[in-house]
């Protein structure tokens, strides 16, 4: 028999890097697939760019023939920090390859097995910026879809015991935020100054949210958005 | 401002040609961006594509030299209703390039003008499958991406007098329903009844509500959606 085994996008760096770590701590076989290599070996990787299909495709056979993948972490994406007027029709088809499009395929790669073990877990990773944020258009945009996709693959699958969820985080401090968000500079501050916790995040703490949704006996919560935001959406959130 | 317009895409069929007429009636001149060639006499109407954004953009780069918009309707919108199995990336990008990069195309296009007048009004059609809806994989997807869009752009064009909202229908007899759950008596009698007012919405039901937001009297408003569904969002309605 085929051991089961977990999908994690975008799992070289950040969040994704964190979420991979955690699951392997709980026994779990972990695969990667992302653009870059992780700078420590840990775990099976695929080096692929999501916004290639034909390679990503072919990525996800392969896995697929070996692994009986049971969960998938969509948490690989492209974000473009812009103002409005100068995004590109380019922006936004990568967008869409990379933040929509390979996730997609991801869920229909690993669809199969888990129908066939009538039990799944899909954890998408999307932003605290479906709230809004300005300039994060094409970003935005691409995880507002991914929503809509979690929610509706939560209907879909309701009755095959696979759940979908999501997870908003906020600012998580990673090697990318951090370049983006210099400490000190005026607008890291300002931003710092909307989280109510007066910090950042972490990259385990969206991991612990992941690992929630991915555990079995999370098993009637599905469709949902989860914030790991320091409070940051509490207020401005509509309802 | 001379020359002054509303665009409206979609507007030549299903709840946008309600829309248009709506627009039509308050004295506004509508410019109709479609692929299909509309009938509103009073409307005038430009032929586009708008799942191929190359030509979407030369058109608007065209109509904007002749006219100054400072109203904005993104109402065109492409669902097919695909079993999951066959509602594949193929069918993603075909719906997200009319969908979301032609809402996006339309905005950019009508925004220097906007930002010139000190005013604009965009209003972008969403709907209640951006909460989810089965066999609407793509669809829902980009509706939901319309609604974070809508949230983005009224953060970023809130200090230029341009507010920016979405309108969710729900079940409304039109195109697109007309074309899919409608055919099926049976289904319609279901919706029918999982509906609070026990009926199904109208085009104009939705273009009341477009109209409302593209007023010049409607200043303080901007970020939000407003379900038109006669209920049916009531109890069910997230947050996001």
């Amino acid at each position: 028999m085929k051991k089961t085994a977990t999908i994690v996008t975008g799992a070289s760096n950040g969040i994704g890097r964190a979420i991979m770590k955690r699951l392997q701590d709980q026994g779990e076989t972990v695969i990667n697939l992302d653009i870059k290599a992780p700078k420590e070996e840990c775990g099976e990787f695929h080096q692929v760019d999501l916004s290639r299909h034909k390679d990503l495709r072919a990525v996800l056979d392969d896995i697929c023939a070996r692994h009986t993948v049971l969960r998938v972490v969509n948490n690989a994406a492209v974000v473009f920090a812009k103002p409005f007027e100068e995004t590109t029709i380019e922006d936004m088809e990568t967008g869409l390859a990379v933040n929509m499009g390979a996730a997609m395929m991801c869920v229909n790669a690993a669809l199969p097995a888990m129908r066939e073990a009538r039990f799944g877990r899909i954890v998408n990773i999307c932003s605290r910026t479906v709230t809004g944020r300005a300039t994060r258009s094409v970003y935005g945009m691409t995880k507002g879809g991914v929503l809509g996709m979690t929610r509706t693959w939560a209907l879909e699958f309701a009755k095959l015991g696979i759940t979908a969820n999501a997870i908003g985080p906020g600012p998580i401090e990673t090697e990318l935020f951090r370049l983006g968000n210099p400490p000190g500079h005026p607008e890291t501050e300002r931003n710092l100054r909307s989280v109510p916790m007066a910090r950042f995040g972490t990259p385990d703490e969206v991991a612990h949210a992941a690992a929630f949704f991915l555990d079995e006996r999370s098993s009637f919560v599905t469709g949902q958005i989860l914030m790991v935001c320091g409070g940051q959406t509490l207020g401005v959130q509509p309802s | 401002m001379e020359n002054e317009a509303t665009l409206v895409t979609g507007g030549a069929g299903g709840i946008g040609s309600g829309i248009v007429q709506r627009l039509i009636a308050e004295g506004q001149r509508v410019i109709v961006l479609d692929q299909h060639q509309g009938t509103n006499e009073s409307a005038i109407h430009e032929v586009v594509d708008l799942s191929d954004p190359r030509a979407t953009k030369e058109a608007l780069a065209r109509i904007c030299a002749q006219h100054n918009i400072t109203r904005l309707v993104n109402n065109a919108a492409l669902c097919r209703v695909l079993p999951l199995e066959e509602d594949d990336v193929k069918n993603l990008e075909h719906t997200a390039a009319v969908n979301l990069f032609g809402a996006v195309l339309c905005t950019q296009a009508v925004l220097p003008a906007m930002t010139r007048a000190g005013f604009g009004r965009i209003v972008n059609i969403s709907s209640r499958g951006a909460f989810g809806k089965e066999s609407r994989l793509s669809y829902n997807a980009t509706k939901a991406g319309i609604n974070t869009l809508t949230r983005t752009w009224a953060l970023e064009f809130a200090s230029r007098g341009i507010t920016v909202n979405a309108v969710a229908p729900g079940v409304v007899d039109a195109g697109m329903y007309k074309r899919s759950s409608g055919i099926d008596p049976e289904l319609t009698h279901r919706t029918n009844e999982s509906i609070p007012m026990k009926r199904l919405g109208k085009p104009e039901d939705v273009a009341e509500a477009v109209a409302f937001f593209l007023s010049e009297r409607n200043t303080y408003i901007t970020g939000q959606l407003l379900f038109v569904c006669g209920g049916l969002s009531i109890g069910r309605q997230p947050s996001i």
